[in-house]
């Protein structure tokens, strides 16, 4: 899974977002590394969708502007908590090995 | 004033989106690109714009994409699948009538030795090639099964009788390319307009829900279009040549034939484009033209024996990968659909 994938999912993991609410919490989850712009966004929401990992929540008008909420499904928690899994599994065997090179 | 000029433009910049996906989106994204924008921008940045058109490939470019037109490519063969069959019967019947009519009046235009979806100019028939008798009626007849089975809505049996015609014709027509027993070598398309009509029926029954299904999904004007469509084809068929005494070059008679074909496809294109399948039935219709392009190709001087055994089986075999390419796409979708909404109905 690519690190944009990852974040937007981490960002749906706390509840729904809209579009806009994502882009900024994967800039934050990041802390700034990931700046994610409308079109990646966008076709990165159409994939998932279209593989069951995200659905639409609700939606809502804010100044004149269709806001859309977005939901993990079921599949999209369990992916992300698989994926989580391994990265923090590579992450302690990284982790491990620096150590056993530092001693 | 500013926010109104770059929304503008933002929806400018998502024109590039499939109809669907701006349907759905459009607004809320640009609602997003809006929040996202420093104020007193009045136009997108250049980065932003690649992005938004990077966005729309993928989605454009990606098998499987659910959304509203999940069933697109599907529906559209289905409709193919029956009005295919009924437009090339249709086009060689009117073809023939109006060559009997032509007959009938006394005229002898002339037997073309080339053949439409089934040349219409049946009055010398008998004095003709024996070869070329015997290939016109069974190109009919063939043509009669398929079109009647599918009217029937008996897609397995339709399937059937288009693979039959299929591997027949297409074997014939690269064995014609290839030593020109009938025609003259140097008409390579020809034999391929044998092929290309059926072979595009065979895949769109294939792929679809079948002719059923597509009954359903046409509605009057439908019927009316494929109406329109077979004299356009009929026309086609006729290559123009019976209402001329005097033989015409074949390479004008391509030409011709080309421009016919062209009416036929934009015809159709405007009649269907602005419907929900229109894009996809004006691809799927635009193939049948495509042996007219060969032709004007040998207008241009695509011309020869190493020609017709090159361009033959290579332009059968490039057919052949773009409808796979659609097959394979529609399976996959209709698999990520969960089976689609059409696959019971056949």
């Amino acid at each position: 899974m690519q690190e944009p994938t990852f974040l937007i999912l981490a960002s749906l993991a706390a509840g729904p977002q809209h579009g806009y609410g994502i882009m900024t919490d994967v800039a934050q989850i990041s802390e700034g590394r990931v700046r994610l712009r409308a079109g990646t966004l966008y076709a990165a929401l159409d994939r998932l969708s279209t593989d069951g990992l995200l659905d639409a929540d609700h939606e809502e008008i804010v100044d004149n502007r269709l806001r859309r909420y977005y939901r993990l499904t079921p599949e999209g928690r369990t992916r992300l908590a698989d994926e989580t899994a391994r990265l923090r599994a590579n992450a302690a065997v990284a982790a491990r090995r620096l150590r056993l090179a530092g001693n | 004033m500013a926010a109104a000029r770059l929304e503008v433009r933002y929806r400018r910049l998502l024109r590039c989106y499939p109809a669907d996906h701006r349907a759905a989106h459009c607004d809320e994204m640009i609602g997003v690109l809006l929040a996202a924008a420093e104020p007193g921008r009045d136009r997108p940045g250049l980065r932003e714009s690649a992005d938004l058109l990077a966005g729309a490939a993928r989605i454009r470019l990606r098998p499987g994409r659910a959304l509203s037109d999940r069933n697109g490519w599907r529906d559209a063969l289905a409709v193919f699948s029956l009005a295919g069959p009924v437009l090339v019967l249709a086009s060689s019947i009117l073809g023939w009538l109006a060559g009997l009519l032509w007959s009938i009046l006394g005229h002898t235009g002339g037997l073309t030795l080339d053949l439409g979806f089934a040349n219409g100019a049946y009055e010398n028939l008998e004095s003709a090639h024996p070869v070329v008798a015997t290939m016109m009626w069974l190109l009919l007849s063939g043509q009669a099964v398929v079109a009647v089975l599918a009217l029937a809505g008996l897609r397995r049996c339709a399937t059937a009788a288009a693979a039959v015609y299929v591997l027949y014709f297409g074997t014939y027509a690269v064995i014609e390319a290839t030593y020109g027993w009938v025609f003259p070598a140097m008409m390579v398309a020809v034999p391929l307009l044998l092929v290309v009509a059926p072979l595009t029926s065979l895949a769109a029954l294939l792929a679809s829900a079948g002719p059923r299904r597509g009954r359903q999904l046409m509605r009057l004007r439908h019927w009316v279009y494929l109406a329109a469509g077979s004299v356009g084809g009929a026309a086609l068929t006729l290559r123009l040549s019976v209402f001329v005494s005097t033989p015409i070059r074949p390479s004008l008679l391509a030409l011709l034939a080309a421009a016919a074909a062209a009416a036929v496809v934009l015809l159709l294109l405007t009649a269907w484009l602005s419907s929900a399948h229109g894009k996809r039935l004006a691809v799927l219709f635009g193939v049948l033209a495509f042996p007219a392009l060969l032709q004007l190709a040998e207008y241009c001087g695509l011309q020869g024996p190493t020609a017709a055994t090159v361009y033959v089986p290579g332009s059968e075999a490039l057919v052949l990968c773009l409808l796979a390419v659609i097959i394979y796409r529609t399976r996959r979708r209709a698999k990520s659909a969960g089976g689609g909404s059409g696959q019971g109905v056949a």
